[in-house]
């Protein structure tokens, strides 16, 4: 959408006829889709004002363009925004606590399903290595092979992020191990075990800010946080199952799971593609330690 | 120094001291670089026969830092099991609680090394002996924590040794064999890593013996190193 220029009106003749924002609260949130919202500008001259004035009194009947004209000049597109709704504050506690369940349903369907979100990945991965030969870098042979037969960018949507999961899975997995472990000394498992999740998981967000690429520090800690949830069925499993070799065989299953939800998500949140590998190497490390740490429990 | 990435990123590399993009420079490395070097640092002879040019050691951090991690990870992963798996073959019925402390001191024993004794190595070389061409501290940084690779196949040998649980003869051999692969091959790429720079700049100077006096510190400061990680992770001295 081109930039708003104000045009030369003198400012009498515009405080009469500045609409106001739209603030009327009872009406239903959402609106009728014509609704012209950001109108709040300079009316048309004079001598057209009377004509534009009734076609505000009638909403579909307003050509944008033909009343802006004289003031944007003849190239100038004038468009109209859709009114999206109300804000969030305005809607009901139970709609934005579905709202946030469907988020974190969403992010654990994704862990629990990693394939869900493969499309994605790719789709991710192609726009940064598209955008890097775009930029006129030399991208790596391996990775130019998958992206030569696909067209323009594709749109992607980026994930949401949210700390829950990760801080509901640190503590299930935090008090797990300090059920399990002698009484004497289980507060001390479960703090340190809950302290090194966070302070780990911190230091590998900065990790994969610092290797580069579009992801940030949240979304990474919340990728690498949600794909915890293998492991946390895995200590419930240790519970049940006292065989260190059944155990052992489960976790193993477990964390390669939890390994490769990490890596889907991390390619969807915008890792560069050379480097996924690096980002992911910290992130399986500590799940190994984990996992281990459920084994030996 | 620029990134290869830095244009999809942002425009201005560096940034300020306090800004996370200043630290991006020494990030900047692919995967393949990295599994070169790894693989380089595993088979340590391969550099002595003039393949040297083929990993040039870049100042670059994450080597030296998830290296190290994987070393901690995997010492404590052997020792833990290795005493497991003794328990298990003793069929003794105390059951094995691991500490947490191992991993700690772990933690401080290993990064301690790789950063103590490269400052102390770097701020002589930079104000003592006044180096003219000297290797940047992230450098030596980056060469100690490539050089404790070969920790990997040692801590899995001791792992198995946990088998031999009931011959403790055996068993205390494997660990020291364990230990001196460990040992004598981190000590190689240390040596391969620096010894080439602290000569040229030694015989810049006029004192080529001086160069091999610091070698033989180095080495010493090593075996000390060595013999801590045989205390801490691959049992008592015997």
């Amino acid at each position: 959408m081109p930039e708003w220029k104000p045009p030369n009106v003198s400012p009498d003749a515009v405080a009469d006829f500045i609409i106001e924002a739209d603030d009327s609260d009872d009406e239903a949130p959402v609106r009728s889709s014509t609704q012209p919202q950001s109108l709040s500008s300079a009316p048309p001259p004079a001598n057209s004002m009377f004509s534009n004035f009734t076609s505000f009194m009638n909403p579909t009947a307003v050509n944008l363009e033909a009343s802006f004209q004289p003031l944007t000049g003849a190239n100038t597109r004038v468009q109209e925004r859709q009114f999206s709704g109300g804000n969030t504050l305005d809607e009901p506690i139970l709609e934005t606590l579905s709202r946030d369940l469907k988020a974190i349903g969403h992010h654990l369907y994704a862990v629990l399903w990693p394939a869900s979100l493969s499309k994605l990945a790719k789709a991710q991965q192609q726009n940064l290595v598209g955008y890097a030969r775009n930029a006129g870098i030399n991208v790596p042979d391996a990775l130019r092979g998958d992206i030569e037969n696909e067209a323009a960018p594709v749109a992607v949507k980026q994930l949401e992020w949210d700390l829950w999961g990760p801080l509901v899975f640190s503590l299930a997995y935090s008090v797990i191990l300090g059920v399990l472990s002698p009484k004497a000394l289980s507060s001390e498992v479960f703090s340190l075990t809950f302290s090194m999740i966070w302070l780990t998981l911190a230091v590998i967000a900065v990790n994969i800010q610092l290797l580069g690429g579009t992801i940030s520090f949240l979304p990474a800690l919340s990728a690498t946080g949600y794909s915890i949830f293998p492991i946390v069925v895995g200590a419930v499993v240790s519970i049940l199952v006292k065989h260190a070799m059944v155990r052992l065989v489960v976790d193993a299953v477990l964390v390669s799971w939890a390994v490769y939800a990490a890596t889907v998500a991390l390619k969807c949140s915008g890792v560069l593609s050379g480097r996924v590998i690096l980002a992911i190497y910290p992130v399986g490390l500590i799940y190994v330690v984990l996992g281990w740490l459920c084994v030996i429990t | 120094m620029s990134g290869k990435y830095d244009r999809i990123i942002d425009a201005d590399d560096g940034g300020h001291f306090f800004s996370i993009n200043y630290y991006r420079q020494y990030f900047d490395i692919d995967s393949n670089e990295f599994l070169a070097k790894c693989m380089h640092a595993m088979i340590p002879f391969t550099r002595i026969f003039g393949g040297n040019e083929a990993v040039d050691t870049t100042g670059e951090l994450y080597g030296a830092i998830w290296c190290t991690a994987t070393i901690i990870v995997l010492l404590f992963l052997s020792n833990t099991g290795s005493n497991m798996l003794t328990n298990w073959v003793k069929h003794s019925d105390i059951k094995y609680q691991y500490d947490f402390a191992l991993l700690t001191k772990s933690i401080s024993l290993l990064y301690g090394y790789i950063l103590v004794v490269p400052i102390v190595a770097y701020s002589l070389a930079r104000w003592y002996f006044k180096f003219p061409q000297s290797l940047t501290l992230v450098q030596y940084v980056s060469i100690y924590g490539y050089s404790n690779i070969p920790w990997i196949p040692a801590s899995v040998l001791g792992l198995v040794g946990g088998l031999l649980g009931n011959h403790s003869f055996l068993s205390s051999l494997l660990r020291w064999i364990c230990i001196g692969i460990g040992g004598v091959l981190s000590l190689l790429n240390i040596v391969l890593g620096i010894y080439p720079n602290v000569k040229k700049n030694f015989a810049e100077l006029g004192k080529e013996k001086v160069a091999l006096v610091e070698l033989a510190v180095l080495s010493v400061v090593h075996v000390g190193f060595t013999i801590a990680v045989k205390i801490s992770f691959f049992g008592v001295l015997n």
